[in-house]
């Protein structure tokens, strides 16, 4: 018998083990409260939308909720089955079996490495290239000896000619950030073939993942993989300086949008106005006439009658004008009469 | 005659099924994946491929893996 061949022997049984005692721990999920906030931040923001009219933002917000509730029920449906996690119906395979799983992985794969001084798993698929757009090869890194918060063996996916969005430079592949691949439909069967030992089925179910686009639920969707242009100034926006018009939806870097403080939304250049008064930028939307002048200015700069500085001064001169005008007649009056 | 049958359309979860002697792997594909179609899956005895008319053996093991699994942009638990 090879020396390879007896190596691999050993790491069949170390797996095996390592499995038998996985299923003797009893693991926690964790329960994701931030998903559960920013759903109830995302439901204020469209009651306040509706409430003021503002249909575009109505539309983007609504858009938003339905991906934070869609998220929030897929966690919920995660966690409800980590809770109900039957390990004892999944058989841990026998060593021998487990052994054919190593052995059938080259089969399959054209690149597979096993590190067996680490416990660590390597396989590496063809070049991927979804839709036209060329992702290069990935490496299904599997750590049997680091384990995730399920508790089941650690796995990273890398790109190894890596083609990142242009977005956010940590997605090399639209359901890939920062090497962890978002599972979607392949969670459950990946869960599955993790805890009985079906590494073959493992590595197929993720390679098959990443040849699959899901333009439903993408990192960053393909068509906008080298980046959108900024609306204002033509630049490409990463994600960190991203930003939606609340009420129109254009797209604009950060610089080409303003934020209002009245309404607390960011908007656009053309959707923006500057104060005659105080000179700040507000949304044009929060933007009020004078009842004198019918020029806009923002609520601070108009007092209760609505009206700006300028009128309200003006006012007040015509009143004194007005009083003074009067008060003439009436001393004339008053000295004719005496 | 009892094989297992590995369906990773779905739950993952791999069962003994009792089939009769002489079922081809086209003939149990078929009740495993309705009126789905099965080029879209990925088919394998003992984890090598195989012809459509193969005939299934005692102790079989069958995995049935679709080809187009979708991910998302949800975080996984990894």
């Amino acid at each position: 018998m090879s020396g390879e061949n007896l190596d691999l022997i050993r790491y069949a049984i170390w797996i095996h083990e390592q499995l038998c005692n996985r299923r003797s721990q009893v693991v926690l999920p964790q329960l994701s409260i931030e998903r559960w906030g920013r759903v109830e931040r995302l439901h204020r923001r469209l009651a306040i939308a509706i409430g003021r009219n503002w249909a575009s933002s109505v539309a983007t917000v609504r858009r938003e909720l339905h991906d934070a509730v869609r998220g929030l029920r897929y966690s919920l449906t995660e966690f409800d089955e980590r809770l109900n996690d039957d390990v004892d119906s999944q058989q841990v395979l026998a060593p021998r079996e487990i052994l054919c799983e190593l052995r059938a992985l080259r089969d399959e794969f054209e690149s597979v490495e096993f590190d067996l001084r680490h416990k660590l798993i390597r396989v590496t698929t063809e070049p991927i290239e979804l839709e036209g757009l060329y992702l290069g090869p990935f490496e299904i890194e599997l750590n049997l000896l680091r384990r995730d918060n399920g508790g089941l063996a650690h796995y990273r996916v890398i790109a190894r000619d890596p083609q990142p969005s242009r977005r956010n430079s940590d997605v090399t592949h639209p359901h890939v950030h920062s090497e962890q691949l978002c599972e979607g439909e392949g969670q459950a069967p990946i869960r599955r073939a993790l805890l009985s030992g079906r590494l073959y089925d493992f590595f197929v179910v993720v390679m098959n993942i990443l040849r699959t686009y899901n333009s439903g639920s993408p990192h960053v969707p393909i068509e906008k993989w080298d980046g959108i242009s900024c609306h204002g100034c033509g630049d490409f926006i990463s994600d960190d300086d991203y930003c939606a018009c609340t009420r129109c939806g254009v797209e604009s870097c950060r610089d080409c949008s303003t934020y209002c403080s009245i309404c607390e939304d960011q908007v656009c250049q053309e959707c923006a106005a500057r104060c005659p008064g105080c000179d700040e930028w507000f949304c044009a939307a929060c933007m009020t006439e004078c009842e004198g002048c019918s020029i806009e200015f923002c609520t601070t700069c108009l007092n209760e009658q609505q009206r700006c500085n300028d009128c309200h001064e003006r006012e007040l001169e015509e009143i004194e004008e007005l009083d003074e005008g009067l008060a003439e007649p009436c001393a004339d009056l008053a000295s004719a009469e005496a | 005659m009892k094989i297992l049958v590995i369906n990773n359309d779905g739950g993952g979860f791999a069962d003994y099924l009792e089939v009769a002697d002489g079922a081809t792997v086209e003939q149990l594909v078929g009740q495993q994946i309705g009126s789905a179609k099965p080029e879209n899956y990925l088919i394998r005895v003992n984890r090598q491929p195989c012809a459509p008319d193969q005939v299934l053996q005692p102790g079989d093991r069958v995995s049935i893996t679709p080809t187009k699994i979708e991910g998302a942009a949800e975080s996984a638990s990894n």
